[in-house]
């Protein structure tokens, strides 16, 4: 099969912008999009410079962007992607690139990894043999376990595009893994830990990530699953993120007294009443909305019918929660 | 003294090389409370041990309480056809649960049993099940664990550095030379003590499951400083790589799915590994079909289904089986798990080769029989090594993981080059460690030496109007695939050595082409010197060892040969610049070790 690959060089040395490169390969149709540029790097161009490894799935090394999505390239086959004889291969986004497809990951991924100390520090004496684990602990634990850290489900977050601050599905996918892992002696404080701002809840529930881990670990439900976690322990903010207990809070009392929620006092009472400069960041928002009618007036806020209804279902969570 | 004219770093120990082994030893050598750095070629956890996919091999008897680490350590020096090491043998038996149990205090779990321990596979050669395991991602497991423990115990790593020449002062080690992958400046590591931990030589052969960094570079970095190699010649082909499509040839199918039951059958549908039963394992052998599946369910009385045979002998068997036209449609044989277990089950179990021959072959193994064939797998020779210490030949310099020789003999049983990592991955950084501490003053490399491997590492830029090295590397996968394949023979072995004599005066005219920075072209170009040396130090072991044994065969010379063979390791050492080659008897085994090999007859 004849194809035309455009691929992505740059080359920080020579001083010149990054450009596409065109190539034509011919390869059967069995053939994987890295079978593709090694044929170009072995054939046609050996200063090609792009990273991978286990030429099956399995280590994460050829994370790019193909044909505009986030792939595994060694798994992915040429015929599965091309379009109009086409297939276009770049740097995954959000990432400096080093040269041509290779990046840098350290700021990007590892750290973030990092941040989130995913080494668990066993619970209690030392058992005489291995820990006893239950088989439905480890199907919970099983759930975050393939992780290849690849980097595609922090390459498709549209928080990360917007904020490198937020620590990203990847890291806390890691995150999940030692929350559950039933041997773990840090619950409480890795809960507050993810719970920090730049954690859990910068999450803008896009499920961008569930679409993109080619393992199919879902990284954005493991994210709420560590919230929800978070919630059920009544961890709702870090040491540093009071506004995630005043917006659970608000969102709350909203729901409770009028049945629905009051979306303009959340944004106030989240930054809190107290807190001018919070407060004074909002009013570029409500001025821009104002005229396309989507400012809603915060505290006149009607009732909804049936709000008596739910806040007795409200009342009774609460009860028994407790 | 050295001028620093490159960016140096100074430590106690470094360790060169992020697999299994190569973590290990930086975590226990940092624990010794001495200076180390981790320095690796690719990023870290992309090393080989990610790629292990059936388990971790060790008597922790938790299935079998009959399991101990005597049938552990005979297990492995039978199917190491008893080339092995004795002593390493026995370390390995004796440390592997402990070390498996270590892992898990460091975060990894391994699937379970019902009571909640940790769960044991079958795998071939192993006469209980004994392979601790994550469905066939064990080695994801182990990485992610030990990198992860690494990273948290705050050690330097050294990423995309790729360690091209070892230094010396006098008779020991002092440090290392190199290049950064992604700007191509040269980078001096001083260190009292070294540990290689490099992985093997796969790249050197056309069809293997190796990766790009498998190049025999620690091999070759020992074998340069003076350090002593045995058993080169002994390969081990795993007799089941995938075949089709040509793209993804050689890429492994774990020994796990004929642990969890699955058959090698011909293209008649015949078992046809029931004809291969060597007298060596007749004993512990099913002969009928029946009793080969009545095993997995009871192993006291039953035996062993030939196809869990070691890797040797299935290799050699599927290779004659297509040599004899009884091949599947491409080329291999039939591996079946999809008739004999449900479609759950090895989506549970094997997870991986379910997702991996969905993506790369278009089969659904729950469904259908997958086609398989011999590819390169490992190397059971490398780096001589002092069975309790890991040390090398040379003074300071330490060996563990697939670049050391010993443990395995002539053939390494499946499951036992993780626990290799992680038994022999601890003892070398202990030990250098120790090294370290013991040794006075700062290590201190030679200036005008380094100065004469940095122009040795550009010379390739220099070249004008010579191949690209790739077309190099590829005419050394055919020649080693071709001649210095599964089946070996005198003529091919010296046809073999001509034309690895004549790609080393090609490769010392390949023309690089670009700049230092990030370039694969010139990358290759160094990491082929490696390559060539250890395909000419396997060759010449092969030309050598006239006779069959594990990992290699001859076809000339068919059948062992105990009463010379059998008491020897070939022992390569460069005298002079060139590889010379001499005998040296295999050590003396206990007697009350030996015992246990009296007992089995």
């Amino acid at each position: 099969m004849e194809t035309t690959f455009k691929v992505y060089r740059f080359d920080p040395e020579n001083g010149s912008k990054p450009d596409f490169a065109t190539y034509q390969v011919d390869l059967p149709d069995s053939a994987t999009v890295m079978d593709g540029l090694r044929q170009i790097r072995d054939e046609q161009d050996p200063s090609l410079a792009f990273r991978a490894s286990c030429e099956r799935g399995s280590c994460g090394d050829c994370a790019l962007r193909i044909n505009k999505k986030g792939r595994l390239g060694c798994t992915l086959k040429i015929a599965k992607t091309v379009k109009n004889g086409v297939v276009t291969v770049e740097p995954i986004r959000n990432i400096p690139v080093l040269k041509d497809l290779v990046y840098d990951l350290e700021s990007f991924l590892w750290k973030k990894i990092k941040s989130v100390q995913p080494w668990i520090t066993p619970r209690g004496p030392e058992p005489d043999g291995e820990y006893v684990v239950a088989e439905e602990q480890l199907a919970e634990v099983r759930k975050a376990m393939s992780c290849i850290m690849c980097g595609l489900c922090d390459e498709g977050c549209a928080v990360i595009k917007i904020d490198k601050d937020f620590v990203g599905p990847a890291a806390l996918t890691k995150a999940y893994r030692a929350v559950f892992d039933p041997r773990d002696g840090q619950h409480d404080e890795r809960l507050t830990l993810v719970s920090e701002p730049g954690g859990v809840w910068d999450c803008t529930h896009c499920f961008e990530a569930n679409g993109h881990c080619p393992l199919g670990l879902e990284p954005t439900d493991r994210l709420f699953e560590v919230r929800d976690e978070a919630i059920r322990q009544g961890i709702r903010s870090g040491t540093q993120n009071p506004k995630v207990q005043r917006h659970y809070d608000s969102f709350l009392n909203s729901v409770k007294r009028s049945g629905w929620l009051d979306e303009g006092r959340l944004a106030i009472e989240s930054e809190g009443l107290t807190n001018v400069a919070g407060l004074a960041k909002l009013l570029p928002t409500v001025i821009r909305a104002i005229p396309k009618g989507k400012a809603p007036m915060p505290y006149f806020h009607p009732k909804r019918p049936g709000a008596q209804a739910i806040r007795r279902i409200i009342d009774k969570a609460q009860r028994s929660e407790v | 003294m050295a001028n620093d004219k490159y960016e140096t770093h100074e430590y106690d120990v470094i360790v060169i090389g992020a697999g299994g082994a190569g973590l290990r030893a930086a975590i226990e050598a940092s624990a010794a409370g001495v200076k180390t750095a981790l320095i690796c070629k690719s990023l870290l956890g992309k090393a080989h041990t990610v790629m292990a996919e059936g388990g971790i091999a060790a008597a922790l008897r938790n299935v079998y309480q009959e399991d101990n680490w005597k049938v552990h350590f005979r297990d492995t020096m039978r199917g190491g056809k008893m080339l092995n090491n004795w002593r390493m043998a026995q370390l390995h038996a004796q440390e592997a649960p402990d070390r498996v149990l270590e892992l898990e205090e460091w975060g990894a779990l391994f699937d379970r049993t019902k009571d909640g321990r940790i769960l044991q596979r079958d795998f071939g050669g192993h006469r209980y099940a004994r392979l601790a395991h994550v469905g066939d991602r064990t080695g994801l497991e182990m990485i992610r664990t030990l990198q992860q423990h690494a990273v948290h115990k705050g050690i330097d790593v050294y990423m995309e550095c790729n360690i091209q020449r070892l230094l010396k002062d006098g008779d020991r080690v002092c440090g290392a030379f190199g290049y950064w992958r992604e700007s191509g400046k040269f980078v001096t590591f001083k260190s009292k003590a070294i540990v290689l931990a490099t992985g093997g030589v796969g790249k050197a052969w056309k069809f293997t499951s190796n990766s790009w960094e498998y190049t025999g570079d620690g091999t070759t970095l020992a074998a340069d400083v003076g350090a002593d190699l045995i058993d080169m010649e002994m390969i081990q082909f795993h007799p089941t790589g995938m075949v089709w499509p040509n793209s993804v040839r050689g890429i492994l199918v774990t020994e796990g799915v004929r642990g969890d039951g699955g058959t090698l059958r011909n293209s008649e549908g015949e078992r046809f590994m029931f004809n291969y039963i060597t007298d060596y394992f007749r004993a512990e052998t099913a002969e009928t079909e029946e009793e080969a599946d009545a095993w997995y369910e009871d192993k006291t009385n039953n035996r062993r289904t030939p196809d869990l045979l070691p890797r040797d002998e299935v290799a050699r068997a599927i290779n004659a089986e297509v040599k004899a036209g009884r091949g599947s449609p491409h080329g291999g044989v039939l591996l079946d798990i999809a008739s004999r277990r449900s479609a759950e089950y090895i989506a549970r179990r094997l997870p991986s080769m379910h997702h991996q021959f969905k993506e790369l072959a278009d089969v659904d193994i729950t469904k259908e029989p997958m086609e398989v064939g011999p590819t390169c797998h490992y190397i059971m020779g490398g780096v001589r090594v002092e069975a309790d210490t890991a040390a090398t030949t040379v003074p300071g310099l330490y060996a563990a993981g697939e670049v050391a020789a010993g443990l395995h003999g002539a053939n390494r049983l499946g499951g036992n080059s993780l626990s290799d990592l992680l038994v022999f991955g601890r003892r070398a950084g202990l030990y250098a460690a120790q090294y370290a501490q013991n040794l006075e003053g700062h290590p201190s490399p030679d200036a005008d030496q380094i100065e004469q491997y940095a122009q040795e590492l550009l010379a390739p830029f220099n070249n004008d109007g010579g191949e690209n090295p790739y077309t190099v590397h590829m005419a050394l996968q055919d020649c080693m695939q071709n001649l210095v394949g599964i089946i070996r023979t005198e003529s091919e072995l010296k046809k073999a050595q001509t034309e690895i004599a004549s790609l080393k005066e090609r490769l010392a005219k390949v023309t690089v082409e670009g700049h230092r920075q990030y370039n694969p072209g010139w990358n290759l170009a160094l990491d082929l010197q490696s390559l060539l040396t250890t395909a000419e130090a396997t060759t010449m072991g092969a030309l050598e060892r006239k006779e069959s044994r594990g990992g290699h065969t001859r076809e000339d010379h068919p059948g062992p040969d105990p009463d010379k063979y059998g008491k020897i390791n070939l022992v390569l050492r460069r005298k002079d610049g060139e590889l010379s080659l001499s005998e040296e008897p295999l050590p003396e085994m206990p007697d009350d070790l030996k015992e246990l090999f009296e007992e089995s007859k």
